[in-house]
């Protein structure tokens, strides 16, 4: 596979998992530094099982070096939004890092569960624990109700 | 909430992708590769160049390279304490490969190496390595290099300093300047958020007609090592591995040689700070830094303890690890140096051999079957090596040599699911007020030890015997050990932070290595383990096939008894947003046909019509889920069929 074309697959993955974990404005750079890194390294990338979890690895550690900050995501505003419940950007931020990107991955960018352990380099089981888990903690957070009988 | 929970996710994704501008879900046709313009136009830019990008071939007489020599000779000997280094291209040898000693007990992991022979073209160009002089050793660490030309195309940003042009870049997980000062480029490059100090340094730098680095008078920093490196320049080689000395608590060693025209910038990068020391009489760097590599390949913190030796500006042989620096120097000070045939031979799986022109992949060094059977690493006691490639995530695919499964589930906790392979699973504490709390406890069995230690594990020994190395954070409860007997890793992890260490160790305590031919056998103990911790709702036989659905904490679970008649369906823990918990399954009829069947409300019914109870099945990228439907298509369910054999991570992921 050329890089054109892996760069076509794994980059809106690659960068939807990366601002669901660092949020828009720090996630995009570490994609594109990702990205990047990618097509510098493509001889040694592509030998790789999985290269799409390798570069959302490359994506963390650049996004931890130059992030200042905690994971901020963004809030719509009401009239952009009027039904968004705006207690759910404080409870995905409550969120541990990969239940949170998990969770957008899957439920805010409609990717699968297989697509979502592929980019993350886990398991699939790993991805259902985590959106498992992430969808009980908002569902604390925002006191759903479960009506399990 | 008046909209529901996924719903509301859905809608925030949809928002921040039109917001930003940026292609963030499946689209067709096929999205843009790169993330916004500056990066297509990086990626357009780079495509178009030749690599290596940043150097280009400048021609220098041999006569100024002797006049350089002179005028470098000269000015070591003014310099303050400890002395700079001058290395020549042609007395710079590509960094030297290390393997381990004979009779050595250390255990090696995995690794890779790339090579590039031959005279490659380059330019003229010096290098450096400054830093502040502090307690013995040098601190601030940065690397100055100049250059006849530079190119400042891919990643640089322009601007201006001090008067002359100037490029800044964060690319590549340095940060660096570089100055264009007229016959000389100077670049600057530091490790991450290092801004301010690459600047510090650019205005202390003085470059001489010949391009030889000083430091002004003011400066701060002095020239730890310098280097001129000539147009031309050969053997580029890049090699790590990775080893284990045993002990009470295994330490994890990475030992890496670094060398090539285009790393310039190593050490200044890498690195807080650097002490002067020796190794076997050869002058070393005690090195300390917290700064992570792109992807460190024994884990973030693998090189907390780092010895460089051997190294210039361009080139140096790192010997890190989980340990004391003490520890590691000593450890260095044991390994052999080799030939880069002795190492094709010692370790063929690490070879991999590139050409200059092409930089494709060449065929792997055959191995020397003299020199294999006298090398010690050979030594059919330690593992061998199985796999070149480096991605840390990759460890799971080695196949151990055994499954560790937990053998009697410590009281309050049972097994919940459990891998295809035995080798890895789930247990969950029975109180169903904790299930939901994700209180779980997951173990897996890999050929190599992946987790960073801390500073703060703790030495654990197991009910076993094993030596364990127990940490609390940062990723939750977690316990590394090796299971000798089973020539694996066995970590057990906890992504929750709730669990106390007793709870953790109760579950870790019940391990036991079994052999792989005992897998299935365990696994139908742990299944009937399983079933006795529902409360048994229903049983019936549906053409012959046995079928028993279960309640968990009030949701129902089915349980098929011929895999090859059903798909069996869960409903997961929790269902929400539907009026009635649900488990359902397909049902392979004997005459070829399928019906659907659901727990609903306690009961066991066939999905059709004269229930009144409509379902319809969708095929995803997930697998096939069953939605069911009341009358008046209010939603009581959408359950997940699974194929048999599947592992259902953390529902019942077994066939009996």
């Amino acid at each position: 596979m050329e890089f054109e074309q892996f760069a076509e697959e794994v980059g809106p993955r690659l960068r939807a998992a990366l601002v669901d974990a660092y949020g828009p404005v720090d996630g995009l750079d570490a994609a594109a530094d990702a990205v990047a890194y990618g097509w510098e390294h493509w001889d040694e990338l592509s030998s790789m099982l999985n290269p799409a979890g390798y570069l959302y690895r490359v994506g963390q550690s650049a996004a931890r070096q130059s992030r200042r900050r905690p994971p901020s995501l963004p809030v719509p505003g009401p009239v952009e939004l009027p039904e968004f419940e705006p207690g759910l950007i404080p409870a995905l931020e409550q969120l541990t890092e990969p239940q949170r990107v998990c969770v957008m991955l899957v439920h805010s960018f409609g990717w699968s569960q297989v697509d979502t352990a592929d980019v993350l380099g886990v398991g699939e089981s790993t991805v259902r624990t985590h959106l498992s888990r992430a969808l009980s903690k908002l569902r604390v957070a925002l006191e759903v109700e479960t009506d399990v009988r | 909430m008046s909209v529901e929970l996924e719903q509301q996710l859905e809608t925030y994704g949809r928002w921040i992708e039109h917001t930003h501008s940026a292609t963030l879900r499946p689209t067709t046709p096929p999205p843009r590769p790169v993330v916004r313009e500056a990066a297509d136009a990086q990626l357009a830019e780079a495509r178009a160049a030749d690599r290596p990008t940043k150097q280009r071939r400048v021609v220098m007489a041999a006569a100024v390279v002797l006049v350089i020599a002179g005028v470098v000779g000269a000015a070591i000997a003014g310099r303050p304490d400890p002395p700079p280094q001058f290395f020549s291209a042609q007395n710079d040898p590509p960094g030297p490969l290390y393997l381990l000693p004979g009779g050595s007990d250390v255990v090696m992991g995995s690794g890779s190496a790339a090579m590039l022979t031959g005279v490659r073209p380059g330019q003229p160009s010096y290098g450096a390595t400054v830093g502040r002089a502090a307690n013995g050793g040098f601190e601030d660490l940065a690397t100055v290099s100049t250059f006849n030309d530079f190119d400042t195309g891919r990643g640089w940003v322009e601007g201006d300093h001090g008067g002359f042009p100037t490029w800044t870049s964060e690319h590549g997980f340095l940060t660096m300047v570089a100055q264009d000062r007229g016959a000389w480029w100077v670049l600057v490059q530091s490790g991450p958020d290092r801004s301010s100090a690459v600047f510090e340094v650019l205005d202390d730098v003085v470059v001489a007609s010949t391009g030889e680095i000083s430091l002004g008078p003011e400066s701060s920093r002095q020239i730890v090592d310098s280097v001129w490196l000539g147009d031309a320049q050969s053997d580029t080689v890049f090699a790590q591995w990775t080893a284990t000395i045993p002990g009470p608590l295994d330490t994890q060693i990475a030992v890496e040689t670094y060398s090539w025209p285009d790393g310039l910038g190593l050490v200044g990068g890498r690195f807080d700070r650097v002490e002067p020391t020796t190794i076997n009489g050869v002058r070393a760097w005690r090195a300390f830094g917290t700064i992570e590599a792109p992807v460190s390949e024994a884990g973030e913190d693998a090189l907390h303890s780092t010895v460089l030796w051997n190294f210039s500006p361009h080139r140096m042989v790192v010997v890190g690890g989980q340990t004391d620096i003490d520890t590691i120097e000593a450890f260095a000070a044991t390994l052999r140096q080799v030939t880069a045939e002795e190492w094709g031979a010692a370790v063929p799986e690490y070879s991999i051999e590139c050409t200059l022109d092409t930089f494709e992949r060449c065929n792997q060094l055959p191995p020397d079957p003299e020199a294999s059977n006298s090398e010690p690493t050979s030594d059919a006691s330690m593992p061998q090596p199985t796999q070149t490639n480096p991605d840390p995530s990759d460890a799971d695919t080695i196949v151990p040599r055994a499954g560790v499964v937990p053998t009697d589930s410590p009281t309050g906790y049972s097994i919940w699911s459990i891998a295809g392979d035995g080798t890895s699973g789930m247990i969950r504490p029975l109180d169903p007020d904790l299930i939901q709390g994700g209180d779980e406890i997951t173990w897996s069995v890999t050929g190599s030890d992946t987790v960073a230690s801390t500073a703060d594990d703790e030495t654990i020994e197991l009910a076993n015997g094993s030596i364990g190395r127990y940490q609390a954070d940062p990723a939750g409860p977690q316990l590394v050990t090796w299971q000798q007997s089973s020539g694996a890793w066995v970590i057990v992890t906890s992504a929750s932070d709730d669990i106390s260490r007793d709870q953790f160790l109760d579950v870790a305590n019940s391990f036991r290595p079994i052999n792989p031919d005992d897998v299935s056998s365990t696994r139908a103990r742990i299944a009937a383990g399983v079933r006795s911790m529902f409360d048994r709702a229903v049983a019936t036989t549906i053409d012959e096939a046995e079928i028993e659905m279960y309640t968990l904490a009030g949701d129902p679970v089915a349980l098929c008894i011929a895999p090859d008649r059903c798909e069996v369906a869960l409903g997961p823990i929790g269902q929400i947003f539907a009026d009635d918990p649900v488990a359902a399954f397909t049902f392979n009829n004997s005459d070829g046909s399928a019906d659907h069947y659901a727990l609903l409300r306690g009961s066991f019914e066939r999905l059709e019509p004269s229930t009144g109870v409509t379902v319809t099945t969708e095929e995803t990228d997930d697998g096939t889920w069953v939605h069911a439907h009341r009358p008046g298509d209010v939603p009581t369910g959408n359950v997940r069929v699974v194929n048999p054999g599947e592992d259902l991570g953390d529902l019942i992921g077994f066939d009996l």
